[in-house]
């Protein structure tokens, strides 16, 4: 029984503790009341910067747009042009004081810039050398009329004349057409119609270099201007003609935004604070268990703490509120500071007349989205505190500690990541997500959005409360065990572990080796899969798959089975229990196939399978199609992962795992395990139920020969099922009771799932074989369900 | 008071071979009476006193301290001891007055009677000028004052010292041993570890030799003298330890030279 004053004593003790410590208060008081405002400071003199910095445009050819109304006039912006916020950014210089090699470099890159000659790229670092000889950002180039007529006869040419044309470096030419070309100009201002069919527009060009942001910059204000200067020359060629602008306007269209402003903001702040309080109370709560746990170790107080009459649990439960506090405390000054920081610097870009994405949306937020904000944070502090708790229970130093902190966040960002991404609606599935689903559910109450938060309240508050539940009594169970305070301070070795462990080998796998193991496994599958190129044909893909099952699966347990254990057969169960077993275990896949199908279709239906990953199946089902026969399939993907999956997990594993002994945690670990391996989010959890089964009916039996053979069968009826003629199941009283079928026009099968009363039937048959049959192992061996572990028995080989 | 039956200690580490600790180890301390253990390091004194102090379970046999199984019952032990490591363990950023008060919190004294102790223990000790004056800036012996002081609040009937006077100058350490005889004479039962020959020998009514993870000696000084006919304990710490104990420990190196 948990004595609540003690809890107080120690709550009160340690939050005097951390009041006095100038580096927490530090990292949760003051770091986030200077931080906002020097990083909205620092934005604003950035903006500042930006803004004002002028940039430099070369201008060349400027004497070509004579008799054109011209966009320069007297070294500048023409009158109209001038009050642009962009041309007055623009600092122009013109050609006279450029050199001739400015104007030939433009030019040929006029008549082959798009092609990536050696002659072209010559051109264009020559113009590069030249732009930055005259410490120009951006060049303007207007063509003269003369190259406007050669550019076109050089498209009617052959490719292999242009190169020709380029290389020859045809000023010359250039020159001599200048002349032929002004009559065009006069002739366009003669006569409108002809001229409309005629003349040739001045031709402009803007050459940038895209690795500098300047150069970037100054074409973008460089390109408005043009902008307008377009849309003002196409007005007054419409007029000459007398024709309506309207014509430009086929249609009117208008957008118009019904959302009030204040549901306008909250949607803004929704997606930014929600982020920030997570992330600061996450870190708030990390460095306070840090300090609390490992920091109290390291100064030798934890020892006298825990001779003091205080249970365990009063001692995390009372650094849990403290880190609570401190991690509430974080993430609402950070809270308060982002939101009056945004707010003026808002007004701020308001009063400056920015047309900036801040001062347009950002508005205050609405009150009520930041109460549950402030409400959110019991639970949030609760979980991040329990799990910070915990992990730094683990930690033997503050160092060690902070090392744990890199992949604790590389665990959690993602997580809050998610509800962040544009485009992601909340749904079951994710609202079943530690964090993911807190921070959603945050996120639509934030909003307004009651009615679907109403609807998500429910998993979300069970999985995070499940999370902290789980992490509280890790973190007790580690004050329960003396390692707390003594664990080993010996730097870890490797190779000295694994030079002991194959000396020392025990009879069992070790908790570790089980990790080590698992890890191998992982991380063969994912370079073997990554190292794949996809299977052309039935024959590529069985050699891929026997290769990742023999090589990722099986030959790591059997190879930490043989090194690291004095007994590799008991290890991996390889024993031979009865006929009876091996029947019962047949029988127990047929008759829990509907329940898994069922359980299936709930996981689909929660997490959908995407259109991407249907693709793929629909490419293994004709991979399907090219095998020989029906017993390639089988022997390929339902009883050779059989016997290598169950090798590892039911074999290593699970007899590592048993050393735990609390019977339904090595179950549900194996099982998550057995998932993790699996290709997809829907095939692992439906693999990790599959798993429970399988380490039941392992731990049950004693016998691996059990689990292939469910395994096996299991995985045939999957791949079998498909494929079932409709005439079959319709010529069968049996079949036709248990199955419920769908034909389309032509009589093939389109769909077959179990009927539920059939299904019903089958789940009691299984589950009475599962746990009313006693005698799945040898009579004078007990059930290692209570703990013990099942006797060494005659090997396979020998059988 | 303390009566310790066949304790054991079997420690695993992965970089190393297994070991045990201390085993087999009987030994008994009354009330009024204070009982040093001798051991060189690694002879598992901390051991031993850390399962008296319920920090470590007792890989086999079981202790009673006051009355209560240190297996059986470790939260009833832990009400009935007071436990002094060399490491001062008091929390830096509490005074001396804070720290004490909390832990007489924890053992649920009320305000009144924690109080009255306090004030007690602080004239009783001369600890007045650390009221005040936070833990951190503290030297090495006021801490341990202090440390004491907070092993006390609940006036236990044993009390446990575990190298208490390591790394205090002489001052400091003659101040410590005086509080732990004053304390005897208030018939509270003593186990005082300590390296140092001297106080142990000025201090304890009987002395236990622990050497390899087992008691090669205990008595009184004079049953120790006449037993092993050495003129003083520091010889016969010496002969004990240059011995390689029953156990397989192997004598302590270049000992043997000393002795002779």
């Amino acid at each position: 029984m948990i004595r609540w004053k003690n809890v107080w004593h120690l709550y009160k003790r340690e939050l005097r503790d951390q009041w006095r410590d100038r580096r927490t208060l530090f990292t949760v008081v003051v770091l986030p009341l200077m931080l906002y405002p020097i990083l909205g400071m620092a934005m604003m003199q950035i903006t500042q910067f930006m803004r004002e910095k002028p940039t430099r445009v070369l201008v060349v050819g400027e004497e070509h747009l004579h008799g054109h109304r011209s966009l320069f006039v007297d070294q500048g912006f023409a009158p109209g042009y001038q009050q642009l916020a962009e041309a007055k950014l623009l600092e122009l210089n013109f050609s006279e004081f450029s050199s001739d090699n400015v104007t030939v470099a433009a030019e040929q890159l006029c008549l082959n810039g798009e092609q990536q000659q050696p002659s072209t790229l010559r051109w264009q670092e020559l113009l590069q050398k030249e732009m930055q000889a005259s410490q120009a950002d951006a060049l303007l180039f207007v063509a003269p009329p003369s190259l406007v007529v050669q550019e076109e006869e050089h498209q009617t040419q052959p490719s292999s004349d242009q190169s020709v044309a380029s290389d020859s470096a045809s000023r010359v030419i250039g020159d001599a057409l200048i002349d032929s070309n002004e009559p065009q100009l006069e002739t366009f201002e003669d006569s409108t119609d002809q001229a409309l069919a005629s003349a040739r527009p001045p031709q402009v060009r803007l050459f940038l270099n895209s690795s500098s942001d300047q150069s970037r910059v100054a074409g973008a204000r460089m390109e408005t201007v043009l902008k307008k200067w377009h849309q003002e020359r196409l007005r007054e060629r419409l007029q000459e003609v007398h024709v309506s602008e309207d014509i430009l306007k086929p249609f009117h269209y208008e957008s118009k935004d019904l959302a009030r402003t204040e549901v306008v903001n909250a949607h803004i702040w929704a997606k930014i604070l929600p982020f920030i309080l997570f992330i600061w109370m996450l870190t708030g709560s990390y460095y306070c268990a840090v300090d609390l746990c490992a920091g109290e170790k390291e100064r030798g107080t934890l020892e006298t703490l825990l001779c003091s009459p205080a249970q365990r649990r009063e001692i995390v439960v009372g650094k849990l509120l403290t880190t609570m506090t401190f991690s509430s405390l974080s993430g609402a000054l950070n809270v308060i500071c982002t939101v009056v920081t945004g707010v003026l610097l808002a007004r701020q870009f308001a009063n400056n007349g920015e047309s900036n994405f801040l001062a347009a949306a950002i508005g205050t937020p609405p009150i009520a989205s930041l109460v549950w904000l402030f409400l959110a944070m019991i639970p949030i502090s609760a979980l991040f505190g329990a799990l910070s708790i915990a992990i730094a229970a683990f930690a033997r130093s503050t160092k060690e500690g902070q090392h744990y902190l890199m992949p604790f966040l590389m665990v959690c960002v993602p997580l809050m990541i998610i509800p962040v991404v544009q485009g992601i609606e909340f749904d079951l599935g994710l609202s079943l997500i530690p964090v993911t689903g807190l921070m959603f559910l945050l996120r639509l109450l934030f909003e307004g959005q009651y009615g679907p938060a109403a609807r998500f309240a429910v998993p979300v508050i069970l999985v995070n409360g499940w999370c902290v539940h789980w992490a509280i009594s890790w973190a007790v169970s580690q004050f329960n065990q003396e390692s707390v305070l003594f664990r080993p301070t010996d730097r870890f070795s490797f190779w000295k572990w694994v030079g002991n462990r194959i000396q020392r080998r025990e009879e069992l796998p070790t908790i570790g080796q089980v990790i080590l193991c698992t890890a191998v496994i992982l991380s063969l599958r994912f370079f073997m899969q990554i190292a794949s190129v996809p299977p052309t044909g039935w024959n590529a893909f069985a050699f891929q798959s026997v290769a990742l099952l023999l090589v990722a699966v099986a030959f790591p347990a059997i190879l930490f089975s043989y090194f690291f254990t004095s007994s590799p057969y008991r290890t991996l169960r390889l024993r031979f229990n009865s006929i009876a077993s091996i029947g019962g275990a047949f029988l127990l896949a047929i008759f829990f196939h509907p329940m898994i199908t069922g359980f299936q279709s709930l996981v689909v239906k929660i997490y959908p399978i995407t259109a991407e990953l249907q693709g793929v199946q629909h490419v293994m089902m004709q991979l399907f199609s090219d095998a020989p026969n029906m017993w390639a399939i089988l022997l390929i993907l339902a009883v050779l992962p059989a016997i290598c999956e169950e090798l590892a997990f039911r074999g290593f594993i699970l007899s590592g795992l048993q050393r735990l002994e609390r019977p339904g945690t090595t179950i549900v670990l194996s099982a998550i395990l057995f998932g993790a391996t699996h290709g997809f989010l829907q095939q692992s959890i439906v693999a990790t139920f599959t798993g429970v089964i399988l380490a039941l009916l392992a731990m049950k039996t004693g016998s691996l020969i059990p689990c292939i053979v469910y395994h096996a069968t299991h995985n045939a009826i999957t791949l079998q099922l498909p494929m079932l003629r409709p005439e079959t199941v319709e010529q069968s009283r049996l079949l036709e009771f248990i199955f419920a079928i769908e034909k389309d026009e032509m009589g093939n099968l389109v769909n077959i799932h179990y009927e539920l009363l059939p299904s019903l039937i089958m789940i009691v048959f299984g589950w009475w074989i599962l746990f009313g049959m006693e005698n799945w192992q040898e009579e004078d061996e007990p059930s290692p369900l209570l703990g013990a572990h099942p006797k060494s028995s005659p090997e396979l080989s020998q059988v | 008071m303390i009566d310790v039956k066949n304790i054991g200690k079997h420690y695993e580490d992965v970089n190393a071979e297994p070991f045990w600790a201390i085993r087999n180890v009987n030994f008994e301390v009354r009330p009024g009476e204070i009982v040093g253990l001798l051991g060189p390091n690694g002879a598992g004194k901390t051991t031993l006193l850390r399962i008296l102090s319920t920090m470590l379970r007792a890989t086999r046999g079981d202790a009673f301290v006051g009355g209560y199984s240190v297996n059986e019952a470790p939260e009833e032990v832990r009400r009935h001891i007071g436990f002094v490591s060399a490491n001062t363990a008091v929390y830096d950023r509490m005074t001396g007055w804070e720290f004490v008060e909390y832990f007489g919190k924890l053992y649920e004294l009320d305000d009144e009677q924690l109080r009255q102790r306090m004030e007690k223990i602080f004239h009783s000790f001369q600890m007045d000028n650390l009221r005040d004056l936070f833990c951190g800036k503290m030297s090495t012996g006021m801490k341990q004052k202090v440390s004491i002081a907070r092993a006390l609040v609940h006036d236990p009937p044993v009390l446990i010292f575990d190298e208490a006077t390591l790394g205090l100058d002489i001052i400091a350490a003659r101040s410590v041993l005086q509080m732990v005889s004053a304390l005897r004479d208030d018939g509270k039962c003593i186990v005082f570890s300590s390296h140092i020959m001297r106080e142990v020998e000025r201090l304890c009514d009987r002395v236990a030799v622990l050497h390899g993870g087992t008691i090669v000696a205990q008595g009184s000084k004079q049953e120790l003298i006449e037993q092993f006919k050495e003129p003083d304990l520091e010889e016969i710490f010496f002969r004990l330890i240059t011995v390689p104990c029953p156990t397989g420990g192997t004598p302590i190196a270049g000992m043997s030279e000393v002795s002779s």
